[in-house]
């Protein structure tokens, strides 16, 4: 496709699919600071502060565990993550797109499905006995960033893992964001 | 004992721990790469300030709106150490600036007081 048809798409489909912003690259402590400046800027008018403050702290957790524990170089060459925020109805969606290391698949997958399958109480009991007992890493992790994004957003995170190679797959997340 | 300070940048909040003004306060986004190094500074320097000769009751004043999972767990580890200087009998108050509608943020505070006992305090900004 030439790239002015594949701008052309692009632009058909983020505004068909109610695109709020869109980022392709590398993810790391500086842009993620950008990211949310813009999305704040782009949020002035939106009158649900919970919500808006919902979305900032959940895009830290996603970005920041891109950053730690995503694969973002292979050979010296940057590989490139995808965000896209989205806004829905009753709030928004926050998808991405990044690499993994397969060593490091079992463990992510282990962790999203057991906090996907807690109720609100459990997950709250579950939040509250890992803040008190789990520390920090040497990455600077607390092991909290899932549990919080499913907290937070009230809503289980949807993902796959695809493998491009022996050494590393594509995680791909949604996150559905909505306010009690 | 000389006073702790930290401007704010993009990533971290500004912090005044001022025993001779009386100003304890940690104000704005707190998103650190390293929570560790940041809040070890804070929790050693309130632990050493509860033991100095000069210590005067003072209330630590909190306004962070958001901050990432790391944090959370120092905080935690903060509010724990000062609930431990507060059985020592040392008069500390936290009291943690809120938005009226930040459901999750009281919550939050709520954990915050069920494991700890340090008893935070809210104010409505």
């Amino acid at each position: 496709m030439s790239v002015s048809k594949l701008i052309k798409q692009i632009h058909t489909d983020f505004n068909n699919n109610n695109v709020l912003y869109a980022f392709n690259g590398e993810v790391n402590n500086v842009n993620i600071v950008a990211f949310l400046k813009i999305i704040e800027g782009y949020l002035l008018t939106e009158n649900n502060n919970q919500l808006k403050r919902k979305l900032s702290q959940i895009l830290v957790e996603v970005l920041q565990n891109i950053n730690k524990h995503g694969l973002n170089y292979v050979n010296n060459k940057i590989l490139n993550s995808t965000l896209i925020v989205t806004f829905q109805p009753n709030g928004f969606l926050i998808y991405t797109c990044s690499n993994i290391e397969n060593t490091a698949v079992l463990g992510l997958k282990t962790k999203i499905d057991y906090v996907n399958s807690l109720n609100f109480e459990e997950l709250n009991t579950y939040y509250k006995t890992c803040l008190k007992c789990n520390t920090i890493s040497d990455k600077g992790g607390a092991g909290l960033g899932i549990i919080e994004i499913v907290k937070k957003s009230e809503n289980k995170i949807e993902y796959t893992f695809d493998a491009v190679t022996d050494h590393y797959s594509v995680l791909t997340m949604h996150i559905n964001v909505t306010s009690k | 004992m000389e006073k702790l300070l930290f401007d704010k940048t993009d990533l971290t909040p500004s912090v005044t721990l001022n025993p001779q003004a009386n100003v304890f306060e940690i104000v704005g986004p707190c998103l650190p790469e390293d929570a560790f190094s940041f809040f070890d500074v804070i929790i050693k320097y309130l632990e050493s300030y509860s033991l100095d000769s000069t210590f005067n009751p003072y209330t630590l004043n909190i306004t962070i709106d958001y901050c990432n999972s790391a944090t959370s767990k120092m905080l935690l580890i903060l509010f724990d150490s000062i609930a431990k200087q507060q059985q020592q009998q040392k008069n500390i108050k936290v009291v943690w600036h809120c938005f009226a509608d930040d459901v999750d943020l009281f919550d939050t505070i709520e954990e915050y007081n069920e494991i700890t006992n340090v008893g935070i305090e809210t104010s409505i900004k």
